[in-house]
Formats: C-alpha cells, structure tokens, sequence
C-alpha cells in the first residue's frame, strides 16, 4: 500500500506540474523482492514534456492497487476471525 | 561519474565487408548472444517466436520454436542452457535437454497487456538488463526491467515506445539505453554493486535520415557499436563524446542487433529483419533477415553470463 500511495504522489505530482516549464515527469521505479514486497522510488525522465494518459492511468492503477491490497487485508483478518472463534 | 579513458578512440580496421552467413529471412531478427562454451551465436527470430544457434567452425545450424514471442537470452553460471525473455516475462530453457521446455521464473503482473519484452543482456554482475515495449511500436509504454537471480525484480518506468539496449562503458558505471523511436540513446549513472540507476540524460541523437538506434554492444576498448534500424548499417562510437568513429554497412535496411563472437572476440554478428520493408525494398534487399558477420581489428567482450 505504500508503494500505491508512492505512485499516487508521483502521478498527482506529474499533473499538478503540467504547465511548468522546463518540465520531467517523475516515473516510477518499482522493486518487486523475491518474496513479493514492493517498495517504489522515482527518477526524472530524460525527455522534457508531460505524458497526461500515462499519469491518468497511473492514479487509476494505484486506486487499484490500494483496493486489492486492501482486500487482502480484509480477507486475511476475516479469517483471522474465524481461525480464533474457532479454537475458542 | 564514468571514469572512460581519456584517450582518443579510432575505428579498428574491418577485414572486409560484412558477409551474410545464413539467409535465413528473419521477421524480426534480434537476441545476438556469443556462446563462449559451445562456440556458437544464439540469436532469435522474435515474431516468428524462434531460437536459433550458428556454429561458425563448422556452420551447423539449429533451431527451436516457442509458444510466444522470444526476444533475447543470456547463458547462466547456475546450470546449463539460458534465461530467456519472452514476450511476457523471463524463462529457463535447457535447448541441449533431451526434453527442453520452458520453466517460467517471472511474469511482471504490472506491464500493460499490449506490450511485449524486446532486447536484453546481462551485466558483469549477473543481473538480467531488458525493455519492454508496445506491440504496435506506438503508445510510450516501454519500460526498462532488471531481474536478479534470487527474484528480485525492478520495473523502470520509460516512457519510450521501443526499447533497445543495453550496454554498459567497460568500468560498468554507465549504462546505455535507447529510446529508438525518438532517435536517442540515453545514459545513466549505474552503481554496480546495487545496480542503482541515476542521472538521466540524452547520450546521442542520431541524425534524421539514418535509422533509428536499436540493439549495441560494446568492445573491450569501450566503444559503442550501434545497429540502424532503417540505416542499413552498424556505426562505431567513441563512449565519451559519442563521436562517431566509423561504421559498417550492411545490404539491407533494418539492422537489429549485433555482438562479438568468435574465437578471438573479433567477428561482429550482426542481425537484420524483413520486418517493416515494402514489396520493393524486400525485391531490391533479398538479404534481408539474414545473419551476419564482419571481422573486426579489435576484439570485443564476452556477454556476461545470468548469476542464477
């Protein structure tokens, strides 16, 4: 979830800079660790110039991103529930 | 910063025109990997999804096909065979195994559904370097990936449509990515022991008229050598200014990839593809797609081997 509130940042940041000049987009780096971890960091892009769709779609992903994981939360602590009334 | 020597680089002498070694009428030729244990260049056809093997010392030719698209591969440390990319993520496969098929080790869920991996190589450390890009060659959606071999996996957002590349300067602190259909081959800052990437920045445009920058590689004296798509030649670079130091040319447009091979690291085996050419230009380039192969007065470096 904090890489997708990481994305979130970066692609709000992209489109609130839209009319500034000389302008980078800030583009995401996302490690992905051998046992599923994400963490994300950005570095500015080498061409000048906003990208409007990559960053609309960007903050849609990472409001996808947020739900899922937040769905996996809900899940896990339902069963957690479960799990416990049941060796009550 | 890249610690390149500071003397002046001169184009090796060629030991004759590049010569096609086999006509095989690639689509899209691409993957040019020298095999330093078998004495054989791997290469790929990517959208007719083939690997093929040339042996040189003897001209045996091999090939095996696969389910998707195959866009580069890299030998290993860890076992025999290579890790592949395919058009969704990277692979084992074994093509000497008695049964050889392909052993999934990571499909990025993230990468959008309409682009494909393109080409790739290792780094001295082992870390598998590759791009992403959309089918269609249009949406900038291309993003640069690093696979490590305990998994670790890091997607580099681009915003290029093609990817191409990489190659690195001989001290391993700069890495060399192009941005092929904005014409530019960028560079970055690498920390190699963590494969950090810094400093962004445009290394060289190549000039309206001559091709655009697809697969490179380097020699053991640092130069870059660049394939043209659509500049039916493979140019030389000084890795510090970009200068270019001299170049190859092939007969046909569509150059796609080239790395040393040989027994010395002197031959350059270049690939090409049909891809893209009109009736007319396939009539008048009946090579086209073929492999082939220039002797070079200076050696080049062995591809580095995948650490898993």
């Amino acid at each position: 979830m904090n890489a997708a509130q990481a994305a979130l940042n970066a692609s709000a940041h992209n489109l609130a800079n839209l009319s500034t000049t000389p302008f980078h987009r800030q583009q995401l780096v996302q490690a992905t660790g051998p046992q599923g971890g994400v963490t994300a960091s950005f570095m500015p892009a080498v061409t000048e110039g906003a990208s409007i769709e990559t960053d609309m779609v960007g903050m849609l992903r990472a409001k996808n991103d947020f739900l899922a994981n937040l769905a996996v939360f809900r899940r896990s602590d339902q069963m957690l529930g479960s799990l416990l009334d049941a060796v009550s | 910063m890249s610690t390149e020597p500071t003397a002046p680089l001169s184009m090796p002498t060629l030991g004759g025109p590049a010569r096609c070694l086999w006509d095989a009428g690639a689509t899209l030729g691409e993957g040019t990997c020298w095999s330093p244990r078998t004495q054989a260049l791997w290469w790929v056809d990517i959208l007719e999804r083939r690997l093929y093997r040339y042996r040189p010392a003897d001209g045996a030719r091999a090939h095996w096909d696969f389910d998707e698209e195959i866009s580069a591969v890299a030998e290993r440390t860890g076992g025999p065979g290579l890790i592949v990319t395919l058009r969704r993520g990277y692979a084992l496969f074994d093509p000497d195994a008695p049964q050889a098929t392909v052993r999934w080790l990571h499909r990025p869920a993230t990468e959008p559904a309409g682009n494909r991996f393109n080409d790739g190589k290792c780094d001295a450390q082992g870390r598998f370097w590759g791009g992403t890009m959309d089918f269609a060659c249009e949406a900038p959606s291309g993003a640069l990936y690093r696979y490590d071999a305990d998994g670790t996996c890091i997607r580099h957002e681009m915003g290029y449509a093609v990817t191409n590349g990489p190659t690195w300067s001989r001290d391993g602190r700069t890495m060399y990515f192009n941005d092929t259909v904005r014409g530019r081959i960028n560079a970055f800052d690498v920390d190699p022991p963590s494969g950090a990437l810094s400093n962004p920045r445009e290394w060289l445009r190549f000039a309206r008229g001559d091709g655009l920058p697809d697969g490179m590689t380097t020699d053991a004296a640092g130069r870059l050598w660049i394939a043209h798509w659509g500049g039916a030649c493979v140019s030389c670079h000084d890795p510090a200014s970009g200068v270019e130091l001299g170049r190859v040319a092939l007969p046909t447009s569509h150059i796609t990839n080239c790395a040393f091979g040989g027994p010395a690291l002197r031959t350059l085996y270049i690939t090409s593809a049909r891809s893209g050419l009109s009736d007319a230009q396939l009539k008048a380039e009946p090579l086209a797609g073929g492999l082939f192969a220039v002797e070079i007065g200076e050696p080049g470096i062995e591809a580095s081997l995948f650490a898993g």
